[in-house]
């Protein structure tokens, strides 16, 4: 599946996971599901747009790995952001 | 007969042979304004009798675009099919808007939105806020504008089953049609909203609070504030198109949660859940 949006990585944080009284709302630009996230969960979702926009997500997964992982289900939405940036960049495959 | 009703935020044009079944719409929808075909349809359902020689009875089937997307039902059934029916097609058809999964009641032109899984007492609930002098708009569909965030009346009778239907069949002002007993979801009967409400019917109201409404036997009452941010994500798993719709949806979804403060509440009777929501309501103003 394709992302329709012509945002990036950061800038589709910045639009779709919106902060309501402490709690954040992620829509997932793959599959549109909506997740509830912690402030947490969005600092490293915000390092992995940035470090995706830098060309060095592979790095940053390594990183995650070395110091104990993901939290639960995060890593799929960093990987889905990975689409927006290659949609950006042209180089994303058709669904 | 051929017929086109205008639902308020939909319509849908039935045609039928069949004469109890269309007397019966002549009953449930008796305020709607009915021509023979006013052109452009949501929905557009024949009610056609099945072959004579069937093994279990005669049959009825929904044909819609040319074909029959559900199981035939008996031919005495051809209500709950049509009801049950167009619900299912206007659930896969009206994508220009975010479709919930709710009773819709307002008061001034302000609603209170009840979005609940089948089975929690949503159309119960619904009828039982009309009858006590709330607008209805719909008891299964919240018809909620991307662009404006108001709500649309969507005003089709509500299907009440089981016990439900001597609960409001047995209070005043309440109209029913005929009960079908012993469909795949039990007993059915189905409630004619008053007059004012269906002159209303394109007339959209204000988002002004939200409750989550689950009834349980015997249960005492429990009223909980939801957080806006829980809200959303269970308007989202209340709804009929919500991941269709991708970021239209979760802006509109957003806005509701943003606006229209939410409650859960569990109850066991009627008359616990009316004041309790009365009073959330009063202090939504």
């Amino acid at each position: 599946m394709q992302p329709t949006s012509p945002l990036g990585p950061l800038a589709w944080i910045e639009r779709y996971c919106p902060s309501l009284d402490g709690q954040f709302l992620f829509l997932d630009p793959l599959r549109w599901d909506t997740h509830l996230l912690s402030a947490g969960a969005v600092i490293v979702l915000r390092e992995a747009a940035l470090a995706i926009e830098a060309g060095c997500f592979e790095a940053f997964r390594a990183e995650v790995a070395a110091n104990g992982g993901w939290p639960a289900g995060l890593e799929r939405l960093a990987v889905a952001l990975t689409a927006l940036a290659e949609r950006a960049a042209g180089t994303g495959t058709e669904a | 007969m051929q017929r086109s009703i205008d639902l308020g935020a939909a319509s849908v044009v039935v045609r039928s042979p069949l004469r109890e079944f269309n007397a019966q719409l002549d009953l449930l929808y008796r305020d709607h304004s009915q021509a023979g075909d006013s052109g452009f349809a949501d929905v557009r359902v024949a009610l056609l009798p099945g072959p004579p020689w069937r093994v279990w009875g005669p049959q009825v089937r929904l044909w819609s675009e040319a074909s029959c997307p559900f199981d035939p039902y008996p031919l005495d059934s051809a209500l709950p099919l049509f009801e049950w029916g167009t619900n299912w097609l206007l659930a896969q058809r009206l994508n220009a808007h975010v479709l919930l999964h709710a009773g819709v009641v307002a008061r001034e032109d302000r609603a209170l939105i009840l979005p609940a899984a089948p089975g929690s007492g949503k159309s119960t609930l619904t009828c039982a806020l009309h009858l006590a002098g709330w607008r209805f708009l719909s008891d299964e569909f919240g018809v909620l504008d991307t662009e404006s965030g108001l709500l649309h009346p969507l005003l089709k009778p509500a299907a009440l089953k089981n016990r439900s239907i001597d609960i409001i069949g047995g209070q005043p002002g309440a109209v029913l049609g005929p009960v079908f007993a012993g469909t795949r979801k039990g007993d059915v009967a189905h409630f004619a909203p008053d007059r004012a409400s269906v002159a209303a019917r394109r007339r959209p109201v204000t988002p002004a609070l939200v409750v989550f409404p689950r009834y349980r036997e015997g249960a005492a009452l429990r009223c909980e504030p939801v957080r806006r941010a829980e809200a959303a994500m269970r308007l989202g798993l209340n709804s009929f198109n919500y991941r269709k719709l991708g970021p239209v949806g979760f802006d509109a979804i957003l806005r509701l949660a943003r606006t229209a403060p939410a409650w859960e509440i569990e109850y066991g009777a009627l008359a616990d859940a009316l004041p309790c929501i009365e009073q959330l309501f009063g202090k939504a103003s």
